[in-house]
């Protein structure tokens, strides 16, 4: 076995096609006879169908077919989607009314798909869709996020989901009582986008007995469950890939209805039919993320040590439960909930309210910034209000490094961690000590500036399990198949990387294949910061199972202690070494097919949790509002660093998507549940323009979780800036009312002119 | 429908358009010149941009028709003769200013235009003149030290603390 943690930045092995325009993205690679498919869409928030007349639309010219609810039940499709639901408090599972995979005889949001028209070509398609005679009575929407209001399902009074909770509420309300302090705050996230560049898509073929769904997904395992028992498939007879993804952030995770209703086409038609989101369509029907509102307190005793704390949230679900949703903003949300500190006493109580707007799910973190933005923020008052420091507020209740294992409010544990030291390193690398000086240059200027710290706390999940598999080619060449998916990370370079530095082979020799469900059986896809973690460990319990397979075989010629090292088979009595790729030749040559294949899999024993300390200063015209970002610096303990150029890139891109929550991003719909942020030109994304460069020091503290020592890196970006930028402005303001994002220059500005 | 004729990446080239027919549409549709990417329809995110008569434009935005007879460059004519990559994409790899590679086409494609404008960008300027094109990945650090780095200067200080 190699020596681990050679840390290398090679080139990346997926740029070459991606920078010269031969990038393989779904719609990039559909089969040119591929039929076109096109969605008519809900154009109100709330309604009862009334009239839904296809016929127009069906003798349109170069329509093959035009699906609706109808056309599917017919079809024998399965009436409804399927979702992971809580348990309530009362022990009774959360709502689930159905989610159809076109609308029946009610609409619930403004993008709810209604019908599929298919057509030979996408215009055809589009201009069929215009032709669909649908007519709505409107019903009165629910948006506010609360129970109450007009009642979107039977299934869930009040409109509420589901009503969870975590922790001891005697304890904490005990320590409530006794506290010398208590500090509260509550935190409005606001509902976003994941917006990846490429927007979704699907296309599918039908054979006469197999379906074949190419989809931009993360991962083809529980579509290829879904698809087959939506559409009643022996799971053999389905096949799922994916190609390149042009950015996933969670949102790709989720099955959502359109695949299924493109699967259905391609079967029903015989033929290729292919579905490219437009934009608009995107932002009307992915799932959208985060929108929720939190009630958050701690309780302190005179030495201002933490005594308990007590969030509730309200969480905004959209319209039908989406795949995860009622688990983002309950238990994902409690993983972290009480970020890096000793905490005696704490609990979670979310509950989920439906609204008349687009399902909400997953994205960058999933729960996690959440929870570490309200605690933060909530850190922040507390040392403001208090009078304290809020580098010592924090450090003295740190969860001190001896004191690992630490069992976690969500019943979780955390093996380590070194937060003292983090803090103090990012004290030094953000030249905290020259801030008062940078402070009084900037009011020299009639500016404000203001420093803002997050400590994060970060939890890797997803599935424990992954696989490796590799397979050797006559022509000296191997196949490394992994259950992980690259969404643009780099996993291909990673991967090859890894295996080649474990077993000497060249880097040139190996191909990684990722999303096939016919040539891998399971796996986790990609999710929850998981990747690197899993699918190294899973690697080297192949390569341990692989090598010593040939050690067995090469035994009798080389002696009996043959070892595998540094890339070669050697034995103390021979001179004679081979390497891996010659001990396959040479079992290839002897018939021994058996070693062509190895395959293992393997479990972490814990998770990892990556933690950190994000500080932003940001330079603030109280006049105008503007806002400038002057220093961003990010000192994180993300364990050992595999590739650290493609660590440094997922904190870079975690952090401005922090910063687009914070400062600039946010879903708005009219009071009717119309969204007014309809295009990019309306939703504002975060610019080359808006940002300085960043500052990514890495500040490890390896785990003893997992071989490779590291702790997982790509979610973290998002968790630790939020509110480290929230914090700055609020630095920047002084005492005042609790800011709230996204703090747009119209915000601030009112937020100051208020002050002055 | 009718017949668009355009110098594409130097071979002459003939697809059909209808009047609707957007040069984005033209390029991947009717020449299979996938590179360029449709990210938004409304003119935002840049990942269409390929360069006709030596400009930039938002191919998204531009009609096949209006342009018959044009020279259009697209990134799939970006890399060097030998088939190796073109300084900007060699910074781009250089610099690991790409990670799902969509908004890619787009970024290259406007930075080869900014810096045929402008050799020698500050790193404002960089930022400034790619406004237009949005990449949701990289948070734009390593795409402007790519852009900087290709035009020649010194970016050494911009990457990972020391340990």
């Amino acid at each position: 076995m190699q020596a681990f943690g050679k840390s290398q930045s090679v080139h990346r092995i997926e740029d070459r096609r991606l920078l010269t325009g031969q990038g393989r993205f779904l719609d990039d690679i559909a089969p040119r006879d591929a039929l076109h498919a096109v969605f008519l869409r809900a154009p109100i928030a709330h309604g009862r169908i009334t009239a839904l007349d296809l016929s127009d639309a069906r003798a349109a010219p170069g329509v093959h077919a035009v699906f609706d609810a109808a056309a599917l039940a017919q079809a024998g499709l399965a009436p409804a989607m399927e979702a992971s639901l809580r348990t309530n408090r009362d022990g009774s599972q959360g709502a689930n009314p159905p989610r159809p995979l076109l609308a029946g005889d009610r609409v619930c949001f403004v993008g709810q798909p209604v019908a599929m028209v298919v057509a030979d070509t996408a215009a055809q398609a589009r201009d069929a869709a215009e032709m669909i005679d649908l007519d709505l009575d409107p019903l009165p929407a629910h948006l506010a996020l609360e129970p109450g209001g007009p009642q979107i399902h039977p299934e869930a009074p009040e409109n509420i989901a589901y009503d969870w909770a975590i922790g001891d509420e005697q304890a904490v309300e005990a320590a409530f009582a006794r506290a010398a302090r208590r500090v509260a705050i509550t935190v409005e996230q606001p509902r976003l986008l994941a917006a990846s560049m490429e927007p979704r898509g699907a296309c599918a073929e039908w054979d006469g007995q197999r379906l074949h769904l190419c989809f931009s997904g993360q991962g083809v395992w529980t579509m290829k469950e879904r698809l087959a028992r939506m559409l009643h498939l022996a799971p053999a007879d389905v096949r799922v890939t994916i190609p390149d993804v042009g950015g996933g952030f969670g949102m790709k995770a989720m099955p959502h209805p359109e695949y299924f209703v493109v699967a259905h086409a391609a079967r029903a038609l015989g033929r290729a039919v292919r579905w490219a989101s437009d934009r608009s369509e995107a932002i009307l029907s992915d799932n959208s993320a985060r929108d929720l509102r939190s009630d958050a307190e701690l309780a302190l005793d005179e030495n201002y040590r933490i005594l308990a704390y007590r969030v509730r949230n309200w969480s905004n679900l959209g319209a039908f439960n989406s795949e995860f949703a009622q688990g983002i903003q309950s238990g994902l949300f409690s993983m972290v909930a009480t970020g890096a500190y000793a905490i005696p006493a704490a609990m979670v109580h979310s509950r989920g309210i439906y609204t008349n707007t687009t399902q909400v799910d997953a994205y960058r973190g999933a729960g996690r910034p959440e929870a570490i933005t309200v605690l933060e923020r909530l850190m922040d008052k507390a040392a403001r209000q208090l009078g304290q420091c809020p580098f010592d507020l924090r450090r003295r209740n740190f969860i001190a490094p001896d004191a690992f294992p630490h069992d976690t409010l969500a019943q979780d544990r955390i093996m380590d961690g070194e937060f003292a030291r983090v803090l103090e390193r990012a004290r030094a690398e953000a030249d905290v000590a020259g801030f008062p000086a940078r402070r009084a240059e900037s009011e020299a200027r009639g500016m404000r500036r203001g420093l803002g710290l997050c400590f994060y706390i970060e939890s890797i999940l997803g599935n424990p399990t992954e696989g490796a598999a590799v397979e050797f080619h006559a022509d000296g060449t191997l196949t490394l198949f992994v259950g992980t998916q690259s969404n643009g990370q780099g996993h291909e370079t990673v991967f090859a990387q890894f295996l080649a530095d474990q077993t000497g082979v060249p880097l040139d020799a190996i191909r990684v294949v990722q999303g096939d469900s016919d040539r891998i059986a399971r796996g986790g896809g990609t999710g929850g910061s998981r990747s690197v973690t899993v699918q190294t460990t899973a690697t080297v319990a192949m390569v341990g199972q692989m090598t010593e397979a040939f050690a067995a075989f090469l035994a009798p010629e080389l002696g009996a202690d043959v070892a595998f090292e540094d890339g070669t088979f050697r034995a103390a009595g021979s001179n004679r070494t081979l390497t891996l790729i010659e001990a396959a030749a040479l079992a290839r040559a002897e018939g021994r097919d058996d070693l062509l294949r190895h395959e293992a899999s393997a479990t972490l024993e814990a998770r990892s949790y990556p933690n950190g300390a994000h500080l932003a200063e940001v330079e603030i015209d109280p006049e105008t509002g503007a806002l400038r970002l002057e220093r961003y610096t990010a000192v994180d303990d993300f364990g050992n660093l595999l590739h650290p150029r493609l660590v440094e890139g997922q904190v870079h891109g975690g952090i401005v998507q922090g910063f687009g929550q914070a400062l600039s991003e946010r879903v708005v719909f009219d009071p009717d549940g119309q969204p007014l942020t309809g295009s990019f030109m309306d939703y504002a994304l975060p610019r080359a323009s808006d940002l300085p460069f960043l500052r990514f020091v890495s500040e490890p503290v390896p785990t003893a979780t997992n071989p490779l020592g590291v702790k997982g890196c790509g979610e973290a970006g998002t968790v630790g800036s939020i509110a480290a930028l929230v914090n700055a402005v609020q630095d920047a303001l002084g005492d005042g009312a609790d800011v709230q994002m996204p703090l747009t220059p119209q915000r601030i500005w009112e937020l100051f002119a208020r002050s002055a | 429908m009718g017949k668009v004729t355009m110098t594409v990446n130097g071979r002459q080239m003939t697809a059909e358009a209808e009047g609707r027919t957007l040069l984005s549409t033209w390029l991947r549709e009717g020449l299979g010149l996938t590179g360029t990417h449709v990210g938004c329809d409304t003119s935002q995110c840049g990942a269409c941009v390929v360069h006709v008569d030596g400009q930039p434009v938002k191919s998204c935005t531009a009609l096949a028709m209006d342009l018959d007879g044009a020279e259009v460059r697209t990134i799939e004519g970006m890399a060097n003769a030998d088939g190796s990559l073109s300084a900007i994409q060699q910074a781009f790899q250089d610099h690991h200013g790409l990670q799902c590679g969509f908004c890619t086409p787009g970024m290259v494609m406007a930075a080869a235009a900014l810096l045929k404008e402008n050799p020698k960008p500050t790193e404002a300027e960089v930022r400034h003149y790619l406004e237009g094109n949005i990449c949701r990945c990289t948070g734009y650090h390593n795409i402007v030290k790519a852009v900087l780095a290709a035009s020649g200067q010194d970016v050494s200080g911009l990457g990972i603390a020391a340990e």
